[in-house]
């Protein structure tokens, strides 16, 4: 068996690395600084530095708390990408992932090309990361975390690499490392080179068994990793601000990643939630919804500013965090032929609809919905304009106001001309309200055709206007 | 060597060719009235230019007066869009006219900068057949936004403004102030102003409510 592993030392700091700012990852209480970066360490920042120290030195130093939670989320990021290049390959936390090199032999029939197709993607990322190779998941580790760069399908070459390891790099507790550095066992091949029988003895069963699985004579199972079904990423920003326009960038770069998601499992998403946290106040969350399902990064970022911009943000934003709620599996039948010029006239009309309804709020368009009943203020509303509209029959009868007036007003002055009428509308009978009017369309003094009605009491009301 | 005087003629910038009109491309949509067609330049209602519409008060008719244009509109499965009306529009009175539930739409607007921004966005979109529009107040500057924003488009496009500011200059193609006739079933509709045509008055006697049940 043949296993590839890439050790990324500085996936978090690699991840918040920016061309101008220095930057350094803190750890512990009271803060030290765990890892600078490049231009950092130029200005004299190192690690185990305090943050006093560390500022003194560098005073645009940017410091980022380390947190294993997003060093292990960025790290599941990358592996759902390599999953595409590389794949049966399973996570190491926190900051290794393991590829099974010799069931990728058909892609790449040498170890080296798919080093070279996994170094690019890194370059292309701008992460830093050493590869090695091994026969065995523990080799191939301990290779990469040394830092030597073997990539080959030899087995002899990868063991004459191993012997050469001093012991001090291997991960077994420092009691141990001690331990034989006393002993005189400087290097892996000097401790291979003992008796099994004396080892164990000496050091107990378990560092001998550790062993065999370095060498990979005894199993060792891994599990392997398989991307999530859905999207759940986040970013926080460098810098806090609460100006939309700086929010763009970011908020677009998340919204790429998450249109690759799509891509990969031909599905689009039709409801999102993007969630803008603050640093000491509750994130404030918005749902992006689309009619349809959209793929394309563009439409969901020009939703996302429709309702940033109908909102206010409390307090400045330091990251975004971005879900989808629920996916739909993309239709083949509805691609495009090549002379398509473009959307749709009902597509068209479906992206006015969600477009505005980010702006305006879920509710601000509606569409009629009939209800059988006989009393005109009952029979028919207009509903939000959510679901498809259901057609129905074309109805014919007496002539309706295009203007109700509800609730109606009383009518003050006698009308100057009959116009029809009239026309008995009964019922609501059975729950309560029961109604009986006659009603008829006149013509009022300052020009209005009206809708009039005369109820049972023999008062008169003006109850719509026909525009 | 002389310059021919043709060339010459044809370099003066004080030269205005009548292919230089954007009027042009306007169609017009049948108002369904014949009088008014004659009188309209486009033969219609022009799409593509906002027409403004001075209505002193709501039932006096000037609905009847776009009826036609609405059902062409759905008739060609094109979206016909309310924004911000007095009151809403009876879905039984739609049907009435024959404009199906699934191609009507209203919109509801908070604030007078939400109400341009819905206007613009549906003005310039080509999914859309004809908007409605209610605006309580005048806005030259908001009209003229509007106005670039349907050029883009061929969607008809009606705003219903108060009747305060008819003398106000406006950038709308097409202005027209309605007038109720005191005792008549009738619409006056006088055309304020029109791009490529002639402006006059005429009025309009509205169809009956119900033409076969009248007392």
């Amino acid at each position: 068996m043949l296993w590839l592993y890439l050790h990324l030392p500085s996936l978090l700091l690699d991840h918040h690395q920016t061309s101008d700012v220095p930057v350094a990852l803190t750890t512990g209480t009271p803060p030290v600084i765990q890892q600078p970066d490049e231009q950092a360490r130029q200005a004299g920042v190192q690690a185990g530095q305090s943050m006093a120290t560390a500022r003194a030195l560098c005073p645009q130093l940017t410091l980022i708390p380390f947190s294993e939670d997003r060093q292990t989320e960025l790290l599941e990021q990358l592996a759902a990408d390599l999953y595409q290049l590389a794949s049966p390959l399973a996570l190491w936390p926190p900051d290794g992932i393991l590829i099974r090199a010799d069931r990728l032999r058909h892609l790449y029939p040498q170890p080296e090309d798919l080093a070279a197709v996994l170094a690019k993607h890194l370059s292309q990322n701008e992460l830093n990361g050493h590869m090695a190779t091994g026969t065995s998941p523990r080799m191939a580790r301990l290779l990469a975390r040394h830092g030597a760069c073997i990539c080959t399908r030899d087995p002899e070459t990868m063991l004459q690499a191993l012997h050469r390891l001093p012991v001090t790099v291997t991960d077994w507790p420092a009691r141990v490392r001690q331990r034989l550095t006393r002993m005189g066992l400087q290097h892996l091949e000097d401790l291979l080179a003992c008796c099994p029988a004396e080892l164990t003895s000496r050091l107990g069963p378990e560092l001998y068994d550790d062993l065999q699985r370095i060498l990979g004579r005894s199993g060792d199972p891994v599990q392997e990793f398989h991307p999530r079904a859905a999207f759940h990423q986040s970013l926080t920003l460098t810098r806090e601000t609460r100006n939309t326009d700086q929010l763009q960038s970011p908020l677009g770069h998340l919204l790429g990643n998450l249109e690759t998601f799509l891509r990969q499992r031909q599905c689009r998403c039709d409801r999102l939630s993007l969630t803008l946290h603050h640093p000491d106040r509750a994130p404030t969350s918005l749902e992006l919804e689309t009619s349809r399902g959209e793929t394309r990064a563009k439409t969901f970022l020009e939703l996302a500013l429709l309702r940033l911009a109908a909102i206010n943000l409390p307090d400045d934003v330091n990251a975004l965090s971005l879900a989808t709620e629920r996916t739909v599996a993309l239709d083949a039948t509805e691609s495009h032929d090549l002379f398509d010029s473009g959307e749709s006239r009902q597509q068209a009309r479906e992206t006015l609809l969600y477009r505005l309804r980010a702006r305006l709020g879920r509710d601000s368009i509606q569409s009629p919905g009939r209800t059988p009943d006989p009393r005109p203020e009952r029979c028919a509303h207009w509903q939000p304009a959510r679901q498809r509209g259901t057609s129905t029959p074309p109805r014919s009868g007496p002539a309706r106001p295009f203007w109700l007036q509800q609730p109606p007003q009383p009518l003050k002055r006698p009308p100057v001309r009959w116009l029809n009428g009239p026309e008995r509308i009964q019922g609501g009978w059975w729950d309560g309200d029961y109604v009986r009017r006659d009603y008829y369309i006149a013509l009022l003094d300052n020009g209005q055709r009206a809708w009039l009605f005369r109820n049972r009491q023999d008062q008169w009301f003006i109850h719509g206007w026909f525009g | 060597m002389s310059v021919h005087p043709r060339t010459q003629l044809e370099q003066d910038p004080r030269l205005w060719r009548a292919s230089q009109q954007k009027a042009g491309h306007c169609q017009g949509v049948a108002s369904g009235f014949e009088a008014l067609d004659q009188l309209l330049a486009t033969s219609g209602w022009p799409q593509g230019a906002l027409i403004e519409c001075h209505s002193p008060l709501n039932g006096i008719g000037e609905l009847q007066l776009f009826a036609h244009a609405m059902h062409q509109c759905v008739h060609s499965e094109a979206a016909l869009f309310w924004v911000d009306p007095p009151h809403a529009p009876y879905p039984p009175a739609l049907e009435g006219m024959g404009l199906p539930p699934k191609h009507c739409f209203m919109v509801r607007t908070g604030s007078r900068a939400d109400h341009i921004w819905t206007l613009e966005q549906l003005l310039g979109s080509s999914a859309v057949g004809m908007v409605m529009g209610w605006s309580r107040r005048r806005d030259p500057a908001a009209l003229r936004r509007l106005q670039l924003a349907l050029e883009e488009s061929q969607t008809l496009g009606v705003l219903i403004t108060p009747q305060e500011g008819t003398s106000q200059a406006s950038p709308a193609p097409m202005r027209l102030a309605l007038d109720a006739v005191p005792g008549a079933n009738q619409l006056r509709v006088t055309l304020l102003r029109q791009r490529g045509g002639q402006a006059g008055s005429r009025t309009l006697t509205l169809p009956p409510v119900i033409p076969h049940q009248t007392v």
